[in-house]
């Protein structure tokens, strides 16, 4: 691997400061839920639906061997979201989160969201499935890191 | 309905929190049974809100609950409760929201409630029809006499990202199923975007909104 999770949400940071006005940041949001490759339908099931109230997100999980020796096994996500904008947010997280070690995403702060200005989408209250699938992700790698 | 109803027995409640704050609301000539409302909803303190109950019935019903100033007598053998209102109004009552709320009727009394809907229904009639003009765009309740909301769906749009960036241009709307997903599912829609309006809105406010929601149409298609 060549960053680690902290240098992902850096360069994040840095590509967002670039950005100038909320219009500019939720352009950018919608073209990276756009860029994230759609699930396969046959992921799109109810048990890999997490549940918002305002939309939905679909999430899986898998624990990958590294092929080079000597290297941990890695957890790979794939992810969706019927909302356009949520599903930016879920691109970005599955960027910093996606192909590390079950430990390095246990125990890495996520801080890029909040210094990106877009805390109020990981708030409780919009029930967009962000925090729930955030949960989710984690709770992914605890289960792989007892294997 | 409540005509239909009464001939058939049956008790009606009705949930008034979206009438009160936009029409006049007279409950002896609705003849319902029950009238519950919110005061927040029409500019009272959150936390408190009114049950009017017919005086028959509320005489007929025990208190759901105990506490001080509810009781009359009481002995081993026989416990007899408080006049109405007091048998329902057990323990200390929410006196500060009481007092917000006997405030806002008062300043609500001192406005002309047909002009203030007169106001509205001019404002969803405008919004209706600014709305309509964005391609793709499908109204979702058409009752004739309905008050000022708006819901609606946009192909191609998800309400959540229109309601993000209608935040973003300062537009207040409501977006989601509003806890209706048994109406959502006989749509065959996962949710909406709601814009309600109020006597303070203006036409020029309605106007900033259809503005900012083309806006935001733009950027997700």
């Amino acid at each position: 691997m060549n960053t680690t999770l902290e240098q992902a949400q850096q360069e994040i940071v840095d590509e967002f400061a670039m950005l100038g006005d909320w219009q500019d940041r939720y352009e950018q949001l919608i073209e990276l839920g756009k860029e994230l490759p759609l699930i396969a339908p046959e992921f799109k099931t109810e048990e890999n639906l997490v549940r918002g109230c305002q939309s939905r997100v679909w999430l899986t999980a898998e624990l990958v061997s590294s092929t080079s020796l000597g290297e941990l096994p890695v957890v790979h996500f794939t992810a969706d979201s019927d909302a356009m904008i949520t599903k930016g947010l879920v691109a970005l997280l599955v960027r910093v989160l996606n192909d590390r070690t079950p430990q390095e995403i246990m125990s890495t702060p996520l801080t890029f969201i909040d210094r990106i200005g877009l805390r109020e989408h990981l708030s409780p209250n919009r029930s967009n499935g962000l925090v729930a699938m955030l949960d989710q992700m984690k709770r992914y790698a605890l289960a792989y890191s007892a294997k | 309905m409540i005509a239909e109803a009464k001939k058939r027995g049956i008790i009606t409640v009705v949930d008034g929190a979206q009438a009160i704050p936009h029409l006049p609301v007279d409950v002896q000539d609705l003849g319902c049974d029950f009238y519950a409302f919110s005061g927040h909803k029409m500019y009272a303190p959150t936390g408190i809100g009114v049950l009017y109950g017919r005086e028959e019935l509320l005489e007929q019903m025990p208190p759901w609950q105990g506490g001080g100033e509810m009781i009359d007598q009481v002995t081993f053998e026989k416990t007899t409760y408080a006049k109405l209102p007091f048998k329902f109004e057990a323990g200390t009552p929410h006196i500060a929201g009481i007092i917000g709320l006997g405030e806002a009727v008062r300043w609500m009394r001192d406005y002309d409630l047909s002009a203030m809907a007169a106001h509205e229904h001019a404002l969803l009639e405008h919004g209706t029809k600014e709305l309509l003009a964005i391609d793709g765009l499908r109204i979702i309740g058409t009752a004739k006499k309905k008050v000022g909301v708006i819901s609606f769906v946009i192909e191609g749009v998800h309400h959540y990202d229109l309601g993000t960036l209608l935040d973003q241009q300062g537009i207040a709307v409501r977006t989601g199923h509003h806890c209706t997903q048994p109406l959502m599912e006989h749509f065959s829609i996962s949710g909406t975007t709601r814009a309600s309006f109020a006597p303070f809105n203006t036409i020029a406010e309605v106007d900033a909104m259809v503005a900012a929601t083309k806006k935001a149409v733009k950027m997700l298609r």
